[in-house]
């Protein structure tokens, strides 16, 4: 008995230490589990929403970071979604139009990705039905990243990383299945509601300036009318509207999901959380500053049949315009594109 | 027999009996083969090769797809006879669809060109097999991501408004689909399945996709068509494909 005893307590010893020594691998990878992930949302946020086969993981989620700012998903190994989608412009770009592979052009603006987890469709025109179907796009289309998924995924397939966060995240090898949920499962913790303007409304009185507090009461009074459409914890209703930007659109916006001619030169509403940070603005990047989209609607757009009623002659003055400004810049969360999370 | 009580007996039988009549009455069946194939006039259409279209322009054919789905053989009892849910048509290879039938005659085909609307639309290409027609390694090129939804059919390539065969530098593309393109027809032409099994030819006849007696596309006024950029083209252009296709 004492010999099988002091084995047993050398073997557990052995043991120990093996398992305790750090490995190679070990150093390597985060510790991550594949736990559904609790996030604490902000104040008024509905919960978070993600497909059944998707729920997010610390697993999923780093998987799909490390491919979100892999440039190996372009043809030319020059781009990644971060080459278009800047953390520190909220997930924007900060150019009209976005570079692709080769140099050529996209033929719209990039839009933020802050709170896309909430998104009921995806692209301006809401072609796009979800965020994993939405991640094909970029790949494929020959203006961005001109490389087809099923040959992204036979590039990375090698990739050793991802093979064992592929097998350990999805049960399966790296496939454009796994780089769909993967990158989704990322975007979808792009959550940002810490804004001055959300600690203004939790009781701090001091987070709005009073510019910033005039510009909010402005910005919510019928007067104005952009709460008729910037509306609820996300600043958009999500409904596609035409702002009167152009006598005729180059770019048909919604109509080309829907063929109708009234959806010409509609787009979806967008976002107006760390809209500061995503200049320029409308669908094309065709107006540089806030300040010129406050003077667009304060002029009251072109007046295009299938304008919004709301986009009218305003008649605002040139402070209160400031002040509508100043207002949506108190929208910007600091901590949303400083979080290293997200890097 | 001690063991057996006589009304045990008679029921085995009975059973023996009953299963082995039916044995006797099941349907002979044997193999279809339907054979998708293109033609140009009189000659197998070749991807890669340059023909006429009406108005005498050169015409280079660089991709000839389509979509067939809920394909059945329609018998002399005018019954439905499934054949096959979803079928990946690529001109450029020589695809064949097979299913074992009951022998006898028949009256011809029922299918949809393209995707019905079930298996179109907000559809997640990656969730299928690889070999599946409407898998993401399969669809590549046909499968939309803007809009998320299928190609039906996709005939490309290159022309020369001029006529110059030797600089054929304009594009000509039909990418039709959204559910509202999806077309059910009924071609029939009778045909056999004997013991031996039975073959048959879809044939799409691709010169037509261009003229037919009533229409014409000129593709020097209109060339290009993604359906909703260009639905007046994407219209006629379907018109002419449905009148194309036959059972030889």
């Amino acid at each position: 008995m004492r010999k099988v005893s002091i084995s047993a307590l050398l073997v557990s010893i052995i043991f120990f230490w093996v398992a305790c020594t750090p490995q190679p691998e070990d150093e390597l990878m985060p510790v991550l589990t594949d736990d559904v992930l609790v996030f604490d949302l902000p104040v008024g946020f509905p919960e978070l929403p993600y497909p059944a086969e998707n729920a997010p993981t610390a697993l999923r989620v780093e998987l799909g970071k490390q491919l979100f700012y892999d440039t190996r998903l372009s043809r030319d190994g020059n781009l990644s979604c971060a080459s278009c989608h800047l953390p520190q412009h909220a997930f924007a770009d900060p150019r009209p139009v976005s570079t692709g592979t080769d140099g050529r052009e996209g033929l719209r603006n990039s839009p933020t990705l802050t709170n896309i987890a909430w998104q009921p469709y995806l692209f301006m025109d809401g072609g796009v039905p979800n965020l994993e179907l939405q991640v094909m796009h970029p790949l494929n289309d020959p203006l961005e990243f001109d490389l087809h998924i099923v040959d992204a995924a036979n590039l990375l397939a090698n990739d050793e990383n991802y093979a064992q966060m592929s097998r350990s995240a999805y049960n399966r090898e790296l496939d454009p299945y796994v780089i769909m949920r993967s990158i989704a499962a990322f975007e979808r913790t792009l959550i940002s509601g810490d804004s001055p303007y959300d600690r203004f409304l939790a009781g701090d009185e001091n987070a709005l300036s009073a510019d910033a507090q005039a510009g909010k009461a402005l910005f919510f009074s019928p007067e104005t009318g952009c709460s008729d459409c910037h509306s609820g914890v996300f600043f958009t209703d999500f409904s596609f509207q035409n702002v009167g930007l152009y006598t005729t659109y180059e770019d048909n916006g919604r109509q080309r999901v829907t063929t109708d001619p009234s959806d010409a030169g509609k787009f979806k509403v967008p976002t107006l959380r760390n809209v500061a940070l995503t200049a320029p603005y409308m669908h094309d990047g065709s107006v540089a500053t806030l300040a010129d989209v406050v003077a667009h609607f304060n002029n009251g757009g072109v007046q295009h049949t299938n304008q919004h009623p709301a986009v009218r002659p305003l008649n605002l003055t040139p402070e209160q315009q400031t002040q509508l400004v100043v207002f949506l810049e108190a929208l910007t969360d600091e901590s949303f594109i400083n979080n290293p999370d997200f890097r | 027999m001690s063991i057996i009580s006589k009304p045990l007996y008679l029921i085995a039988l009975a059973t023996l009996l009953l299963a082995s009549c039916g044995k006797d009455e099941k349907a002979v069946e044997a193999e279809l083969t339907i054979n998708p194939k293109a033609f140009w006039g009189t000659e197998r259409l070749e991807i890669g090769s340059t023909y006429s279209d009406p108005f005498d322009r050169p015409l280079l054919v660089q991709d000839f797809r389509c979509y067939l789905t809920g394909i059945y053989a329609i018998n002399e009892n005018d019954e439905a006879l499934f054949i096959s849910s979803v079928e990946h048509l690529d001109f450029s290879e020589n695809p064949s669809i097979k299913k074992t039938l009951p022998t006898g005659r028949y009256k011809g085909l029922r299918f949809g060109i393209g995707v019905d609307a079930g298996r179109n639309t907000g559809q997640d290409p990656s969730q299928y097999p690889n070999a599946h027609p409407l898998s993401v390694v399969t669809s590549q090129g046909m499968f939309w991501t803007w809009n998320s939804g299928y190609i039906f059919v996709q005939f490309q390539g290159k022309t020369a408004f001029d006529g110059d065969a030797n600089n054929m530098l304009d594009s000509y593309a039909f990418h039709i689909g959204t559910d509202n393109f999806y077309r059910e027809m009924e071609l029939l032409k009778a045909f056999e399945i004997t013991e031996n099994g039975g073959s048959i030819d879809l044939a799409f006849l691709a010169d037509r996709f261009l003229e037919s007696d009533e229409l014409m596309i000129d593709l020097s006024i209109s060339s290009v068509t993604h359906t909703m950029d260009n639905v007046v083209l994407a219209n006629r252009f379907m018109e002419l494909f449905e009148q194309a296709i036959v059972i030889r």
